[in-house]
């Protein structure tokens, strides 16, 4: 299942552990004992991905909060999203 | 908690066995076997013969690493040298530069390899391993000290420090804990990492080990 089908819905892995501290996601992946951290903007798609909101939506988010163009914002969100689902930071849900 | 350390041979189990329970720790190795007893306040072992001091160095390790967790501190895995009675902590990868360091600062060391971090968020003792062991109960707390700074080494061409955000610490931090059993979740551990770095500097510290290390540690409070 692809993360950037336009329909699945994203949310963070009940396996790892997370915060934003100072704007900055900090991911540890116990199963892999790797930590993460993501900018702002990426921050910003993590703080998004409770299940609720497909790329798209993130990526129109995106847009408004960082003034950059809609096509932009998506590009960026699904490269985001492929990264961090490959990784299992990340699930895709519904969709094809 | 007290500790009582026994030899006896044993043809105990030679698979490595945690069980933690609310009211004890289980450990077996084909080194030693041990059972902390939460209530009695009580950690028994027994080192197989053959395996002193190495089996004996592991249960005080196992017994205090999983009493800090359970007392809702944790443990780097970091070396800790003292000055003007506060810790200042050296933590990175191996080859990082942790001992050379330590044996280059004239300062007397806390510990060469684990600090325990009390739950109060900003004391330290180090995991004392190395004091005179004898085959009686030997109380386990040590002195505990203030915290000044934490150093995450690198070594490069050229000395630096730099602060580092709260992301950045907690992540390197996360990056050396001592777990021992399921003392602790991730998602606790990095709560309790996080409570120590409101109160605590972290600091990147790239040393060119040629150069004198003082005066960066200096200027970390200055």
């Amino acid at each position: 299942m692809s993360a950037g089908n336009g329909v699945a819905t994203i949310r963070r892995s009940p396996d790892v552990a997370h915060r934003i501290v100072d704007g900055e996601a900090v991911i540890v992946d116990p199963s892999t004992q790797e930590v993460h951290i993501l900018n702002e903007t990426g921050s910003f798609v993590w703080s998004l991905a409770d299940g609720s909101m497909t790329a798209g939506a993130m990526a129109q988010r995106l847009s408004d909060a960082f003034e950059v163009d809609a096509e932009t914002a998506l590009k960026d969100v699904e490269e985001l999203l492929a990264t961090l689902t490959s990784k299992k930071l990340l699930v895709a849900e519904g969709g094809t | 908690m007290q500790i009582v350390i026994s030899a006896e041979p044993d043809s105990g189990a030679a698979i490595p066995v945690i069980q933690d329970s609310t009211h004890s720790l289980v450990v077996q190795t084909e080194h030693y076997a041990g059972r902390m007893d939460w209530e009695a306040g009580l950690a028994k072992f027994n080192v197989q013969p053959g395996f002193e001091p190495f089996g004996r160095t592991n249960a005080f390790r196992i017994v205090r690493t999983v009493l800090a967790y359970r007392e809702g501190g944790f443990v780097l895995h970091a070396g800790a040298a003292m000055k003007n009675g506060e810790a200042t902590l050296f933590c990175g990868p191996s080859g990082a530069g942790k001992t050379t360091t330590l044996s280059r600062l004239a300062r007397p060391i806390l510990h060469d390899d684990l600090v325990c971090i009390h739950p109060s968020g900003s004391r330290a003792h180090g995991l004392t391993d190395s004091r005179p062991l004898a085959w009686a109960p030997v109380a386990l707390e040590g002195p505990r000290y203030p915290v000044h700074a934490v150093f995450v080494l690198a070594q490069g061409e050229k000395s630096r420090r730099e602060r580092l955000s709260p992301a950045r610490a907690v992540a390197d931090l996360l990056l050396r804990p001592q777990v021992e059993g399921a003392a602790v979740t991730p998602d606790q551990l990095m709560e309790r990492m996080l409570r120590f770095l409101e109160r605590v500097p972290a600091f990147k510290l790239t040393l060119n080990l040629s150069d004198l290390i003082e005066p960066f540690l200096e200027e970390a409070t200055a």
